[in-house]
């Protein structure tokens, strides 16, 4: 197994563009990739693609449009974990040696998209989703057991969205760019008791793209390769063995297997990208990641770590709350602003001297299995 | 003339109040709701019906405030612990107060869940003891 580099990061603007399709938004994020790493769009040798809604073919309508096209091409779904999928396959093809160079790429256009306004419907065999199970609810649920069993109140909920609209802030491409105080999170629309709109991702159209290559040819494109020390993707247990609905048990093996893969302790990540899809999940994903001790999330949180210029930034991206989430490209984003932060290319976002980030997506909702049915870790280093 | 269906067959019945049907697998003990169709912890293949009981404790609930595939807000649901050691997700039947507390006793309701093409989709819900 060859070690590998990601050389060209590249995402287009995240909103919502119904006049805008797919293979638009993913070419934007293909070609800020080819420009970022000046390589040319004939080395690209193997192109993974994520999407959940609602086509065929997602890579090769994107790649056509910046010249690339009759070489190997995979097209993937794993919900929200779709381009963390993406970018593991094109991992995989190099690490194995397979394939010197690949392109992984991840796009959503969810304002076009069967679901766009709407929550997600059940399909016609979840007895769940017929009964009222949804996504947001599903959510609400896991808030409740964080009130009751830890002492956390709503406004620590309404902290995590503060927080990363705050570092929306500091992001171009975000889709939302306004700072928001804890009274607006907590009177704008109910949801599902106790989540509000203001702590849920919006609706977001979107795609990222990233370009790995073996590290021998990495040298010739940079000489700051940024390497991958842990890809992983891991599928969740039955729901009946998840005893706490506040634990993803899926979300702490995949990251114990992580931190093995790369070598490391939680206590060496600079930065971490994670699945904030609702602002109370970032509180329990610090403690499934290993960031804090079990039921010291919420320490963590009120500490001001994880806020940019903390000692632990997560989501400084602005996350899938402020920057958004346009499903599938999420997976393949965290890792662009993760390699960002390597270079130093962060900007006003920059973590300082940063060495060692780590990329964490969860996503999708099974019935029968444990919430957050797919996991993916991916840890780089400079 | 409405015609009535259970939202899915095998998962209860309306007998004294409600019965709701699990299954148990003979080898390990394990309880399933609804029924599996092997034990997917001992993977043991000879499974045997159980009735459930019919109060358990509120481990979690919400009440959602934007509509759902066939309830309009606001609504209540909620995973009710059963003490077979089962979880049931079930709607929760709104009292005026929207008052429900976490480990609340509960009980089970067999009920209309939703109108569809004239026919009336009945189900399981559960309502504070």
């Amino acid at each position: 197994m060859r070690e590998v580099a990601v050389i060209g990061v590249g995402q287009s603007s995240f909103g919502k563009f119904p006049e805008r399709t797919a293979a638009d938004l993913g070419a934007e994020a293909v070609r800020a990739a080819i420009e970022d790493c000046r390589i040319s769009p004939k080395a690209i040798q193997v192109a993974y693609a994520a999407r959940n809604y609602d086509t065929n073919c997602t890579a090769q309508g994107i790649l056509k449009e910046v010249g690339i096209r009759a070489l190997e091409m995979v097209n993937v779904e794993n919900a929200c974990a779709g381009g963390a999928t993406a970018f593991r396959g094109v991992w995989k093809e190099i690490a194995d040696g397979r394939y010197d160079v690949g392109i992984a790429i991840g796009v959503e256009s969810m304002t076009t998209s069967p679901i766009a306004g709407k929550l997600i419907p059940p399909e016609k065999s979840d007895l769940e989703g017929h009964l009222g199970m949804t996504m947001p609810g599903m959510f609400a649920m896991v808030a409740r057991r964080q009130m009751e069993e830890h002492e956390i109140t709503v406004a620590d909920f309404a902290q995590v969205s503060v927080k990363n609209h705050h570092h929306g802030c500091l992001n171009p491409k975000a889709q939302y760019r306004k700072e928001l105080t804890i009274e607006e999170v907590l009177n704008s629309r109910m949801i599902a008791d106790p989540i509000t709109l203001l702590m849920c991702c919006p609706n977001t159209d979107g795609a990222a793209a990233t370009i790995l290559c073996s590290m021998e040819v990495a040298r010739r494109y940079t000489t700051m390769p940024i390497r991958v020390v842990a890809s992983t993707l891991l599928s969740g247990d039955y729901k009946h063995l998840q005893e706490d609905i506040c634990v993803s048990p899926v979300g702490r093996r995949i990251a114990k297997m992580a931190y093995e893969m790369a070598g490391c302790d939680p206590k060496d990540i600079d930065l971490v990208e994670m699945h904030d899809a609702f602002a109370n999940e970032e509180i329990l994903r610090y403690e499934d990641l290993g960031l804090c001790k079990p039921g010291e999330g919420v320490d963590l949180l009120r500490s001001g770590a994880t806020q940019i210029g903390g000692r632990l930034p997560v989501n400084p991206s602005g996350g899938l709350l402020s920057l958004g989430h346009p499903l599938s490209a999420s997976g393949v984003r965290t890792i662009c602003e993760i390699v960002l932060h390597l270079r130093g290319q962060a900007g006003a976002r920059q973590t300082p001297n940063a060495k060692v980030g780590l990329a964490h997506m969860l996503g999708g909702l099974v019935a029968g299995l444990e919430h957050g049915a797919v996991a993916s870790v991916h840890i780089l280093a400079r | 003339m409405v015609d009535t269906f259970p939202v899915r067959e095998g998962l209860f019945d309306e007998a004294g109040g409600g019965r709701l049907f699990g299954n148990k697998c003979k080898s390990c003990g394990r309880i399933y709701f609804p029924q599996a169709p092997f034990c997917f912890d001992c993977m043991g293949k000879i499974m045997e019906e159980v009735v459930l009981s019919r109060r358990g404790k509120l481990y979690s609930y919400t009440i959602g405030r934007m509509a759902s595939t066939h309830f309009q807000p606001p609504y209540a649901v909620g995973l009710i612990d059963l003490p077979e050691g089962v979880r049931v997700f079930a709607p929760l039947i709104m009292t005026k107060e929207e008052m429900y507390t976490i480990g609340m006793e509960m009980e089970l309701v067999i009920e209309e869940l939703w109108r569809e093409n004239h026919n009336q989709i009945i189900g399981y819900k559960f309502k504070p003891v």
